[in-house]
């Protein structure tokens, strides 16, 4: 409890941090000029986007191979995040791809595999929503969780593939150039979204026990 | 050799019922049809988008047509009968994927036929690399929707749903599925492609009847 | 004009993020005050196989 409240503090320290860095501290880009600085505000998101993913891939065999609820609840509560950081990757590379190379949306690997991560998110919380809370339910989620999460690269290739072993990709996006300064508002944007997911992800357990444990005091009750 | 015959056996029912009234292969290729007349006539029929007309097609008839097949225990109350036949439940998956392929073995070469009348494809002179390339795709199809129809048995809503998880899924055999027609119809090497796709088949062969098992199996 | 697209992503991301964790932290102090706020049994229940 006292350590989630650390947590939660360490979080808003290090994203103020970085958002200072990443508007203030760093240089604009040869390129883009000051547009670059919606990388600080893009990038971290898709990180914890695939970093929710592989939390669900793990505690999802975990809790096949365990049975501990304690491995479902995370699974459930990753998944959560997910949906919510892979949005926030998406509406942010979105505001980010207009102004600087023209359109809202291209069609290379990486973006599409986010969108398609996206859904897949939105189809194991709709498996989890639909199906009666029991461990039957559990194990149908770890399943869809398991094989959900697996396909992710195997679709990030497969759209790569298909693309570029036929043409070359007409939108290049340039690697930036990134001078020290441009690094650490990275890594510090990287490291704080990280200590958010984690503050976030024990909350959002926590919640998911709670809820647990009413349900099952009101059927003791009954 | 005993589970062989039992998996036939259910297969064979599935088939014969089917056979009787054809209603899910109907429904399924006049489906399929439309698919094709709608995509082709709004998008055009290319050497690059013909082939994937077909595969988009062949996969939303899928998830249309599936459902009724796998699911058709169930609305007789007679899954659990089949859940209680002593030995590996394993059988049942390969039972009902080997019916479902067949199924969608017949609806690719009724859309190959189509589709060379349709888009001007030479398909005679190429059938075996066309039929191979079916073969390839309708593998993984039935495998990965027995499977996910499994799953979601207990689920609410989940007509819905398996098209929702589904899709993602089939996304990389759709794609590879896409090069392979394409080099079969005399487009570029899609030796890479085939062996896309078979590596799915295989991976997917090798784990669907054991998750089969775990989710049928009493918690 | 790079000013209005950034201040949208960095809003964007620090409005979403506020509400959610807002209203995450109001739902737990709610079943907190509901059932408890260490709902742990004596017994970490495992699911049987």
């Amino acid at each position: 409890m006292i350590l989630r409240t650390l947590l939660g503090v360490l979080a808003i320290v290090l994203l103020v941090t970085g958002a200072y860095f990443g508007l203030v501290v760093s240089p604009p880009d040869a390129f883009q000029g000051d547009y670059v600085r919606i990388m600080y505000a893009h990038v971290p998101n898709a990180w914890v986007a695939y970093l929710s993913i592989a939390t669900v891939f793990v505690t999802s065999v975990l809790y096949l191979w365990k049975r501990r609820a304690i491995y479902d609840h995370v699974a459930h509560s990753a998944a959560e995040l997910g949906v919510l950081f892979t949005g926030l990757a998406l509406a942010t590379g979105m505001i980010w791809g207009k102004p600087v190379w023209g359109t809202w949306w291209t069609w290379d690997a990486r973006l599409v595999t986010t969108a398609i991560l996206f859904l897949i998110y939105i189809g194991y919380l709709l498996v989890r929503a639909l199906s009666e809370d029991s461990e039957r339910g559990a194990k149908v989620a770890a399943i869809v969780g398991i094989i959900g999460s697996l396909d992710v690269p195997v679709i990030h290739y497969s759209v790569l593939w298909f693309r570029t072993l036929h043409q070359p990709a007409s939108i290049v996006r340039g690697d930036i150039k990134m001078a020290p300064p441009m690094l650490m508002a990275l890594m510090t944007s990287l490291l704080a979204f990280t200590v958010l997911f984690i503050y976030l992800l024990t909350l959002r357990v926590h919640l998911q026990q709670l809820h647990t444990a009413r349900t099952e005091s009101l059927a003791h009750e009954v | 050799m005993n589970g062989i015959i039992r998996a036939a056996a259910l297969a064979r029912k599935d088939l014969l019922l089917e056979w009787r009234g054809r209603e899910i292969l109907t429904a399924m290729a006049t489906f399929a049809l439309l698919v094709l007349l709608l995509l082709g006539f709004t998008i055009g029929a290319t050497p690059s988008t013909s082939p994937t007309m077909l595969w988009i097609a062949l996969g939303l008839a899928t998830m249309l047509g599936m459902p009724r097949l796998i699911y058709s225990e169930v609305e007789q109350g007679a899954f659990e009968t089949l859940l209680l036949y002593p030995g590996s439940r394993e059988h049942l998956f390969w039972g009902k994927s080997a019916a479902l392929a067949s199924l969608l073995a017949v609806l690719w070469c009724v859309l190959l036929v189509i589709a060379g009348l349709f888009f001007n494809l030479d398909i005679w002179s190429r059938l075996p690399a066309l039929i191979g390339a079916g073969v390839l795709g309708v593998v993984g199809l039935s495998a990965t929707g027995t499977l996910y129809a499994a799953l979601l048995l207990h689920v609410r809503g989940r007509e819905l749903l398996l098209p929702v998880l589904l899709l993602p899924i089939m996304l990389p055999l759709v794609l590879a599925g896409v090069r392979v027609t394409e080099a079969a119809l005399g487009g570029n090497n899609g030796g890479m492609w085939v062996a896309v796709i078979g590596l799915f088949d295989i991976l997917f062969l090798l784990l669907a009847p054991l998750l089969f098992e775990a989710i049928t199996e009493e918690t | 004009m790079p000013v209005l697209w950034i201040a949208l992503a960095y809003g964007i991301v620090s409005m979403v993020l506020l509400v959610y964790t807002a209203r995450l932290r109001r739902r737990v102090r709610e079943l907190e005050t509901a059932v408890g706020p260490q709902p742990r049994p004596l017994v970490q229940p495992a699911h049987p196989r």
